[in-house]
C-alpha cells in the first residue's frame, strides 16, 4: 500500500503533463451550444467526423467518449494560452 | 512501471479537468475492457497509469485548444456584410478563401462548416485587394509609370 502511495505521488510529480479532456457526444454539443448558441455543430457532424477518421473516438463503458481539444484543433480552434499572474 | 489505485488515476483527472466524466468504477471497468496491466487485490485494484493514458490519449495528442465558432458560408457572408458594409462580399469570395486553404472548412453534407474567426482574418486581407481599398490605391500609386 505504501508503495502504491509512494508511486502515485511520482506520477503526479509531472506538473507539465497533457490529460485529455474526455467528453461524451452529447456533452460536447451541450457545451459548445452553451458557449456559442449560434455555433452549428450538430451531433451527425461530429459523427462525420469519426467516420472519416479525422477525429477519435473511445469507447468506455456505454459511451463514446471523444478529445474536446482534438476536436477544437481540427476545427480550427486557437491554442489554448493560460495567463501568466504575478 | 509502478501501478496506482484508480481512485487515484480518477482524482488525477478531476484535478485538472473539473468535468471530467472519468468516475473510479468506470476507470476500473475501462482498464480490464481494454486489456490496461492491473492487479486485483483485496478489492482493490491498481492500475498501471502509464498504460492507461496510452489508452484514453492513443494518437498522443497534446495541447489545449479553445473553442471556435463555426458558422455554415451564408452566415458568413450576411455577418461580414452586416459588419463591413463598405466592403461587401458575396459567397465566392468565401469559396476561393476556401479553394486556396485559407480557412479551416469541411464540408457537412451540401453545406460548408466553416471557422468564422478564420473567415474574418481572411477576408481583412483578401478585401484590401479591392480597388477601392485604400491599401489598393496606395499600391496603384506606387506603380511607375511608362
Amino acid at each position: 500500500m505504501a508503495e502504491s502511495k509512494i508511486s502515485a505521488i511520482f506520477f503526479i510529480m509531472e506538473d507539465n503533463m497533457y490529460i485529455p479532456r474526455l467528453r461524451r457526444i452529447s456533452d460536447v454539443i451541450n457545451e459548445m451550444k452553451k458557449a456559442d448558441p449560434e455555433s452549428i455543430i450538430t451531433y451527425y457532424t461530429i459523427i462525420k467526423l469519426i467516420e472519416v477518421g479525422k477525429l477519435t473516438a473511445l469507447k468506455y463503458g456505454n459511451a463514446w467518449l471523444i478529445n474536446l481539444d482534438e476536436l477544437y484543433c481540427i476545427l480550427g480552434g486557437k491554442p489554448y494560452e493560460e495567463d501568466n499572474v504575478g | 512501471m509502478k501501478k496506482i489505485t484508480s481512485g487515484k488515476l480518477q482524482a488525477l483527472f478531476a484535478e485538472r479537468d473539473t468535468e471530467t466524466i472519468l468516475r473510479y468504477t468506470n476507470v476500473r471497468r475501462f482498464a480490464i475492457e481494454n486489456g490496461i496491466p492491473h492487479i486485483l487485490e483485496r478489492n482493490i485494484i491498481l492500475i498501471d497509469p502509464a498504460e492507461f493514458m496510452r489508452k484514453v490519449n492513443p494518437n498522443g495528442w497534446e495541447g489545449r485548444y479553445e473553442m471556435p465558432r463555426l458558422r455554415t458560408l451564408k452566415e458568413c457572408v450576411r455577418l461580414w456584410n452586416e459588419r463591413f458594409r463598405r466592403w461587401q462580399i458575396d459567397k465566392h469570395d468565401i469559396e476561393r478563401l476556401i479553394r486556396e486553404g485559407k480557412i479551416t472548412s469541411f464540408k457537412h453534407g451540401n453545406r460548408w462548416v466553416l471557422n468564422y474567426d478564420e473567415v474574418i482574418e481572411a477576408l481583412r486581407e483578401y478585401v484590401k485587394t479591392y480597388s477601392g481599398h485604400p491599401i489598393a490605391r496606395q499600391n496603384k500609386r506606387k506603380k511607375p509609370t511608362k
